[in-house]
């Protein structure tokens, strides 16, 4: 089942040693225990979308349905990075792309006209792709190579209007060794790009060129520290900026560009403990999906003046979103998050959807979302290599369970001893949740006992509860205990959701054979430790947020 | 010695690992345990780090070092026993 494993480095195999670096968790990664039911599987998931505006059938505590629901999906067999990295959307043209820095990365381009058949136009090859911008039939797409040494930025512009019979023709493109280019805005004949620390950059763009007018710098912690991602609107430029790091300031920035050749910073709201990495506008107001930090909203009515007003735990980093209407639509790594901004210092969860990239257990997002005069309007979310269409309905109403675990490791507890853990229970939905515990204790030696309070409890819409499990030792056994939480909800997708249970474990020492150990490498590959057999091997887990 | 992230538990997450080894400029393979082995090596380990775990594998396969621990001197000594 494991690919053959590559050592990716010459120098790694010359050292004889493999150093391999693997995140980690509290329990198993890609765990089937959380998994949701397949997107679309709702019996009455409809191929083609009634206006939105449609009303909804009144809903009942019992006829509960997805507020989000899928119409189609496309899995092309061109792209084969998981990563994906953005999704753009221009009427019923789309494009997608996705990077693991290395073979299969590139831009899919999609005919959305159809919503329940979303079909490939076009692909192009583009290593270390980052974000798009789609203006009619002009695709405008930064990439950066050699993301990890030198990176070398590129923007580069490809026309589309022959896409359906033949491959897209590269019109202009531009690189600058140094740069990280990242997010980009289109407006008019001028490209505003976020260079993480090189700022924001201005070009210009003629029929078949493009040429550098101005610059912001990066790194100035009175400015734009590490531009992410950029908006333009009339006579300013916004900007996600990054900060420097975990704890560092970060948020958003205004830029007068009223002259291109001499673009300059107006405006600097500070974000706490948020790394900004996508930027869109409302009418008086800005989103920012801020990787950790969710997403945060800023009054922007005056540009000078940016004040955060809102924000919204996602659980995992938000990465990409978008708005349509009254509703912002946020990928993560984990899933995608419907938001009401109807009020946006109170963001409103809706819904959530998830998907997965079921091989790897690996699920990276990207989001586009538009009005549009035929189907009312498109929503289009991409993970790993599918993107999907869907219709939100978000008069729905339904409680959304999720567990911060899906599985929960006790060890070293002295027989007759006793130890609590707490599963962090969300509702991420907009109606009120029942829960209740249960448990079961499958195998263990004697006077083993997991337990929980089986009183079901309310989780109101957008909040959290602990529930705690206990675990008792029994006698000595290096096999330890094993056992099963099951969460049964009113959530409809989740009526009955599981968290596996672990006491006491097996246990390992120096000298003892060691586990084989598979890790998902960035970059596709899969390495396990049985492989590198006769090497030595070192492995440090460490984990981020 | 560097580290990737899974913010929660039921998938790991490239973007964020991507952009932390960006950030620290890590020069070897960096990815995710897909194998369940974590808990049982962190049970197993010793050492004050609240998440972090490092283990040596010798050339035959056994553990040759355990910690929760980041000690460079201790490691170093391990591997310059397996090289000899």
């Amino acid at each position: 089942m494991l690919a053959p494993p590559t050592p990716p480095t010459a120098r790694l195999a010359a050292r004889a040693a493999l150093a391999a670096l693997a995140a980690l968790a509290l329990a198993s990664c890609g765990g089937s225990g959380s998994d949701p039911p397949p997107p679309g599987a709702g019996a009455d998931a409809q191929p083609q979308a009634p206006p939105p505006e449609a009303p909804d059938a009144a809903p009942t505590p019992t006829d509960f349905d997805d507020a989000l629901i899928e119409l189609g999906a496309l899995t092309p067999t061109s792209l084969s990075a998981l990563a994906v990295e953005d999704v753009a959307l221009d009427g019923a043209l789309a494009a997608y792309c996705g990077a693991d820095d290395g073979v299969g990365d590139g831009v899919v381009i999609v005919d959305v006209n159809d919503p329940a058949t979303p079909a490939e136009l076009g692909f192009i090859e583009l290593a270390g792709c980052r974000r798009l911008a789609l203006r009619g039939d002009e695709l405008f797409v930064t990439s950066v190579a050699d993301r990890f040494g030198d990176p070398v930025g590129t923007l580069a512009i490809y026309d589309l209007s022959t896409v359906a019979t033949a491959a897209p023709t590269l019109l202009a493109s531009l690189s600058e060794p140094g740069s990280a280019f990242a997010g980009l805005a289109v407006a008019d004949d001028l490209v505003y790009v976020a260079a993480a620390a090189g700022g924001v950059r201005v070009f210009e763009r003629a029929a078949a060129s493009l040429s550098a007018r101005g610059t912001v710098p990066g790194a100035d912690p009175d400015g734009v520290v590490s531009a992410s991602d950029v908006v333009a609107r009339g006579q300013t430029l916004y900007v996600a900026d990054a900060g420097a790091g975990i704890g560092a300031p970060a948020g958003l920035v205004t830029i007068d560009i009223g002259d291109p050749d001499a673009p300059r910073v107006i405006g600097r709201a500070e974000a706490a403990e948020a790394a900004p990495a996508a930027i869109a506008l409302g009418a008086a107001h800005a989103y920012v999906a801020a990787s950790y930090g969710g997403v945060l909203s800023f009054d922007i009515a005056d540009p000078k003046a940016p004040a955060q007003v809102g924000a919204a735990e996602l659980p995992g980093s938000a990465r990409r979103l978008a708005l349509s209407g009254s509703l912002l639509y946020v990928a993560g790594w984990e899933d995608a998050r419907v938001f009401d901004i109807s009020d946006p210092g109170a963001l409103r969860p809706i819904t959530s959807e998830s998907r997965r990239v079921a091989s790897a257990g690996l699920a990276v997002g990207a989001v586009a979302a538009a009005p549009d005069p035929e189907v009312g309007e498109r929503i289009l979310i991409a993970a790993g290599t599918t993107l999907g269409t869907y219709q939100a309905f978000p008069e729905r109403r339904a409680p959304n369970l999720r567990t911060d675990l899906d599985q929960v490791v006790f060890y070293n507890v002295a027989t007759g001893d006793s130890r609590s853990a707490a599963v962090i229970t969300r509702n991420d939905g907009n109606e009120p949740l029942v829960v209740q515990a249960s448990v079961a204790l499958d195998s263990g030696p004697a006077g083993s006992q997991f337990s929980v309070d089986p009183e079901p409890v309310v989780i109101e819409a957008g909040r959290a509860k602990s529930i705690e499990v206990n675990y008792r030792a029994g006698d000595a056994d290096p096999a330890g205990a094993r056992g099963l939480l099951t969460l049964t909800s009113s959530d409809p997708d989740r009526a009955e959701h599981t968290v596996a249970l672990v006491g006491n474990g097996p246990k390992l020492a120096v000298g003892d054979p060691a586990p084989d150990i598979a890790i998902a490498l960035l970059g596709g590959d899969e390495l396990t430790t049985s492989a590198v057999r006769g090497h030595i091997a070192v492995l440090s887990y460490f984990s981020v947020f | 010695m560097l580290g990737v992230n899974r913010v929660s538990v039921s998938t790991a997450n490239p973007a964020a690992a991507y952009d932390f080894v960006a950030k620290t400029g890590a020069s070897f393979p960096v990815g995710f345990d897909l194998s369940e082995s974590y808990g049982p090596l962190r049970a197993s380990a010793s050492g004050s780090s609240s998440n972090s775990l490092h283990i040596i594998i010798d050339r035959a396969g056994n553990v040759a070092y355990l910690s929760r621990s980041y000690d460079e001197e201790a490691m170093i000594a391990v591997l310059d026993s397996l090289v000899e």
